[in-house]
């Protein structure tokens, strides 16, 4: 990606944001290209034959580690690849979390009201296609204490 | 490392989480600051910041055959058959600034030179030479850090630098 020399620290940091976005879409997709990859010997061509474009083209995409895609790129990749995409951005001065339908609300829960003892939640199954990596439990445990 | 004098760097915007880690001696921390004219150290800090992120990098690890177009793109290379001796490349404005060193563990990159490949092209003969000797310094250094330590090995492209990486000489 070609950037032009900044003028000052604002002109930096706007580079910069924008570089590691657009690095961040292709590193994405292609940390699932490399797992399909690994565990279903997917190949780049079933990709460009879901697009319906050549293989040459889905190369390219990815020759560059932080190419400036349009939205409409990203959302057929995610339609290639079936994935849900979820968007959020945080606001860096107060924290505050944004989806497209508004501002993320936490919800306070008084400690009074949180069981004294272990509780206990399962996590949903992994697909029977899907192998369970190594070292993963069975069910995720959610240890709450009263204060 | 910091015993050694080698600085970690930062990326220029606090990470969720940082899979890599980037160590530099005093002279490339300044060259990263900016301190340097014909380093573009903006260049510079988007390089670090997707490496230490984790984000896709380029690798190649092979000196044959690297296709010129290829050549272009890859972030990092690793200096075939010159003792685990890995670049790391800025290649903005071209034909860039090069950072050379070992890993010390999956992630963990020591640069311990740097330099203009611009000006580096015009003391050797050819890009081999330059790899032979710059490579041959780093261990030099490597070693005067961190004495009989062998510098980190792995299985595979992961293994070597953990996070999200593309082998550019192998065939999709």
């Amino acid at each position: 990606m070609w950037t032009k020399r900044s003028k000052t620290k604002d002109d930096d940091l706007r580079q910069y944001d924008r570089g590691m976005l657009r690095s961040h879409f292709a590193s994405l997709f292609w940390a699932v290209i490399s797992d399909r990859r690994r565990l279903h010997k997917f190949k780049l061509q079933n990709l460009a034959d879901r697009l319906g474009i050549g293989k040459s083209q889905v190369s390219k995409w990815f020759s560059n580690a932080a190419p400036n895609w349009r939205t409409d790129t990203i959302a057929d990749l995610a339609w290639a690849l079936n994935l849900e995409f979820r968007v959020q951005a945080i606001d860096r001065e107060t924290g505050a979390v944004y989806i497209a339908s508004g501002r993320v609300t936490t919800q306070v829960v008084s400690t009074d009201s949180l069981p004294t003892s272990v509780s206990e939640v399962s996590a949903p199954p992994l697909p029977e296609s899907m192998p369970r990596p190594k070292g993963l439990p069975n069910k995720t445990e959610v240890r709450l204490e009263a204060a | 490392m910091r015993r050694a004098g080698l600085i970690r760097r930062d990326p220029l915007r606090p990470l969720p989480e940082q899979v890599r880690e980037l160590w530099v001696t005093p002279e490339i921390a300044n060259l990263l600051d900016g301190k340097v004219t014909t380093f573009s150290s903006c260049e510079g800090d988007l390089v670090v910041g997707r490496f230490l992120s984790g984000q896709l990098v380029q690798v190649s690890r092979l000196a044959k055959d690297r296709k010129r177009r290829q050549a272009k793109l890859i972030d990092v290379e690793e200096l075939e058959g010159c003792g685990n001796v890995w670049v790391l490349c800025i290649r903005v404005p071209k034909p860039g600034w090069r950072l050379v060193g070992r890993l010390i563990q999956q992630g963990v990159f020591i640069a311990l030179l740097a330099f203009d490949k611009h000006e580096e092209m015009k003391k050797h003969k050819d890009v081999a030479t330059m790899c032979r000797v710059r490579s041959a310094e780093v261990i030099a250094i490597w070693n005067s850090f961190f004495g009989p330590q062998p510098a980190h090995s792995a299985a595979d492209l992961e293994g070597f630098l953990g996070g999200v990486c593309r082998d550019v000489d192998e065939a999709i």
